[in-house]
């Protein structure tokens, strides 16, 4: 399914309207973490607009239809947009819509609401699932079997960021050599909540041990769904888009927050936003800002083969956000650095953002694995 | 813990350890047989005094700050500071800008700079707790305009009892206030001063000044006994600024709140407000109008340990993520085993190396330069940020967890890139002070 250029100009003109109106005056203090169950029912409006429905029959629904460009494109301008008033409301909308998507994929009519959260140790999981997602049918190199086995849920001890109140995770998992989708509850998992995480507040930030019962994980029966390539792809890529989309719009409000002061502020006998120092921290923040735009904005199907266009925007983007963020918060001086200002709460937004959805370590893996040279022992897949 | 089975063990004769033991004896002065932890070696490399000074140091803070240290980052005014603060006194940290028996360094350390003491200090305090390491530290920024006025009778008079409490582990803490709500920068830059209007000014008054006006984001300010403010008298610019010393019982002194900061969070950033509060002559530091003086000499001494705390917090990160990878696995074998983070591990041991190198070698002076200051405290944060960021990086989701600590040492590292001048006005002053220099080559 497609969508045509007025129907995604109404979306995000709907979008724009919610931010503005609904989301806006929970956040009039941009340095506080909207509260628990305000976000609650935000979510809840967000889910009555009909932005989180699988089955693609829904063209506002966000992630309907990630292999159709337009799709993908408006669902990434709408997290911009919301991200550029909470950075952890998109977030929550991106996984919870994601999660639902894929569910709908699997085949499942989902009863309960459904995220597919983000595990630290995939982003440690080297160029293993990249390799793997190449090249599907080919046997696997040593080690590689070991280290897809280690994500996700197979992880020994892990964080996983989520959006709170979801009732389930979808969460993907190789075991016995071939792919399942799980359906898991943090609670069931004996997961603990991390009481001060770094960013994204509004979100959990879950502690996975060892003593979790991954038995409690309910198998998702996957006849008759797309590839297990097909969704993996997704949900390996999409975060990465979303992540861009979201640091995006966060920045946009960072760096707004920072000409606006950097107009009023007087130092050295000028405004500050006259001298170089300054308005070369400006600049910077801008460039990334503007780069960051033209993927966020442009055609981009997460159709298979998209994979390594995608790491790579990840990989030269992010790292730039992060600081253009950091760029913002030095035009406030000290006044960046207290919480009142709002600065240092999307600083920390976009950190926790990297550290989520794509730790440069792993994307430089990714990346390499989609084209290199494997030395590595083969065994044939099971 | 077992060692990545793909690299060349020590014991092997292809090690470089081994392959050196075949040199002729002339030749082992030039190599080194040992391969020995950075900290370990470098402590070893200091003049005795300092190598001990440093191994106190980081039993102070292993055992004091790093088992407070989650308790401070969360509660800025709990039983946590009392406790750290008392122990501090009692370990001399308070009071350790003179030597005995005023001071409690003893003679023989004194032969080496306070700016490397401090450097030492701050290092180390910091590599356990940055917030912590700072509620120490911003008593010797507090200090410094006392010492460097060298007015022995005001020193006699006024820091003698406070060093003595200090000592006998009661804290009386000094705090340095310059930042005023008008002029951030233009309180650290002699351009920026040179425009500048005052917003605390003293008037003349019989037997003293009457001080009025606001200071801001003042370290300590919440906790100090004193403060060392900077004023200009009624009438006068930024050239007349003096330094005042204030006590926290002066009528009209009070201290209007505190911020909540994104880090370095155990020592609070007080805003402190002066209404008629007078100040008797004998409390005026350092001659009138040498207030702009001394407050850049203190910076040009003051800005080294703020690479210190940089680099102390650098290596807390570091070390955690060292501690992350050693614990962690995947696929069966350690994080530690994979090439690609011991790449990240050197590339974070390189990056605090060579701070430390920078930073060891100016703190030798007893005098930086501005432009040596300037460029330890931007090279140090600036470097120290990435090295957070890297740490981060390396422990994906975990590093974005309380638990996992390198998120803190990246919010603490933040703020060295703009205390004690942001890094901007710090790389102007390397400008002020080198650019006759660089006239004179073109
Ligand atoms: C946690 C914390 C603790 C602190 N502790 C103390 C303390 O103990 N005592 C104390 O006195 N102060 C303290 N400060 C104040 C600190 O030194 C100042 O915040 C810092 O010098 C910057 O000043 P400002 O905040 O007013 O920023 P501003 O001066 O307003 O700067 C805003 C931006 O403009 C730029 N800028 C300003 N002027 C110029 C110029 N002339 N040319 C080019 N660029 C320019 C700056 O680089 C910055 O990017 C503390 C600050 C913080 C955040």
């Amino acid at each position: 399914m497609t969508i045509d250029i007025e129907t995604r100009r109404e979306i995000i003109f709907g979008v724009e309207r919610f931010a503005r109106d609904r989301l806006g005056p929970h956040v009039e203090r941009p340095e506080t973490a909207i509260g628990r169950g305000r976000f609650a029912t935000l979510v809840a409006d967000a889910r009555s607009l009909g932005w989180i429905a699988g089955g693609a029959e829904n063209p506002y629904a966000l992630w309907a239809s990630p292999d159709d460009a337009a799709s993908t494109t408006t669902t990434l301008s709408a997290l911009r947009v919301l991200a550029r008033t909470n950075a952890g409301f998109a977030f929550a909308l991106q996984m919870e819509a994601l999660g639902t998507h894929l569910l709908a994929q699997l085949g499942v009519e989902p009863e309960r609401t459904t995220q597919l959260p983000l595990f630290g140790v995939q982003g440690l999981g080297r160029g293993a699932i990249a390799r793997w997602l190449a090249t599907p049918q080919e046997p696997m190199r040593d080690g590689d079997h070991d280290e897809l086995c280690d994500l996700w849920l197979g992880a020994e001890h892990t964080v996983v960021l989520a959006a709170p109140e979801v009732e389930q995770w979808l969460v993907p998992r190789f075991f016995g050599g071939e792919w399942t989708w799980q359906l898991a509850s943090p609670l069931a998992l004996g997961a603990i909540r991390d009481q001060r995480p770094h960013g994204l507040d509004e979100l959990d930030w879950w502690q996975l041990g060892t003593h979790g019962d991954r038995g409690s994980c309910i198998v998702v029966p996957a006849e008759g769904s797309p590839t297990a390539a097909t969704l993996l792809s997704t949900a390996v890529a999409a975060p990465l888009l979303a992540g861009v989309a979201i640091a995006l719009g966060a920045i946009e409000r960072a760096f707004e927050a920072a000409l606006r002061y950097s107009e009023i502020r007087r130092q050295g006998g000028r405004r500050i936003l006259e001298h170089p120092a300054v308005s070369s921290l400006l600049a910077r923040s801008r460039a990334a800002l503007i780069n960051a735009e033209a993927i966020v904005e442009s055609p981009l199907a997460l159709e298979a083969g998209a994979l390594e266009r995608i790491v790579a925007l990840a990989l030269l983007h992010l790292p730039a956000l992060q600081q253009a963020a950091n760029d913002c918060l030095q035009v406030f001086g000290g006044l960046g650095y207290m919480q009142d200002a709002g600065l240092e709460k999307i600083v920390r937004d976009v950190n926790a953002i990297c550290c989520a959805v794509a730790p440069t370590l792993s994307l430089e893996l990714m990346l390499a694995a989609t084209f290199g040279v494997d030395t590595g022992e083969r065994r044939p897949k099971e | 813990m077992k060692r990545p089975p793909d690299l060349v063990e020590p014991s092997h004769p292809l090690h470089p350890t081994q392959a050196f033991r075949r040199l002729p004896l002339a030749a082992r002065p030039f190599v080194r047989l040992d391969s020995l932890a950075v900290w370990e070696s470098d402590t070893r490399s200091l003049p005795p005094a300092l190598g001990e000074y440093r191994r106190q140091l980081r039993r102070f803070a292993e055992e004091v700050l790093l088992p407070r240290r989650d308790d401070g980052d969360s509660n800025q005014h709990g039983s946590v500071q009392s406790e750290v603060l008392e122990a501090a006194a009692r370990a001399g940290l308070l009071s350790d800008l003179l030597p005995r028996p005023i001071g409690t360094t003893p003679l023989r350390r004194m032969r080496h700079s306070l700016v490397f003491q401090q450097s030492l200090k701050m290092e180390e305090l910091c590599a356990a707790c940055a917030g912590l390491g700072l509620l120490i530290g911003a008593h010797g920024l507090g200090t410094m305009p006392l010492i460097l006025s060298t007015d022995l009778a005001l020193l006699r008079r006024e820091l003698w009892p406070l060093y003595r409490a200090n000592a006998g582990g009661r804290p009386r803490l000094l705090a340095y206030a310059i930042t005023e709500p008008g002029g951030g920068s233009d309180v650290e830059d002699a351009d920026g001063a040179r425009r500048y209007k005052p917003g605390c000014v003293a008037r003349r008054v019989p037997g003293g000044y009457r001080l009025n006006g606001r200071k801001i984001f003042i370290s300590g300010g919440d906790l100090a006994h004193a403060v060392t403010v900077f004023g200009a008298l009624e009438g006068e610019g930024m050239e007349s600024w003096t330094c005042f010393l204030v006590y926290h019982d002066a009528p009209g002194f009070s201290r209007v709140r505190n911020e909540i900061k994104m880090g370095q969070r155990a020592s609070a950033a007080t805003e402190l407000l002066f209404e008629e509060v007078f100040v008797p002559d004998a409390r005026v530091v350092g001659p009138l109008r040498a207030g702009w003086a001394l407050n850049r000499a203190t910076l040009n001494i003051s800005r080294v340990p703020v690479g210190a705390i940089a680099l102390g917090i650098a290596r807390g990160a570091f070390e955690a993520a060292l501690g992350f990878v050693n614990r962690h696995s995947l696929a069966g074998r350690p994080l530690i085993h994979y090439q690609e983070v011991q790449l990240r591990l050197a590339q974070m041991q390189i990056d605090t190396s060579a701070m430390r190198g920078l930073l060891w070698q100016v703190s030798r002076s007893w005098a930086p330069t501005q432009t040596q200051a300037a460029t330890v405290k931007v090279f140090c944060s600036d470097t120290a940020v990435g090295v957070c960021r890297a740490a981060m990086d390396l422990m994906a989701n975990h590093g974005a967890s309380y638990a996992g600590a390198v998120e803190k040492s990246y919010r603490d590292a933040r703020l060295t890139q703009i205390y004690e001048g942001t890094n901007q006005i710090n790389r102007l002053a390397v400008v002020e002070d080198q650019l006759e220099a660089w006239l004179a080559l073109g």
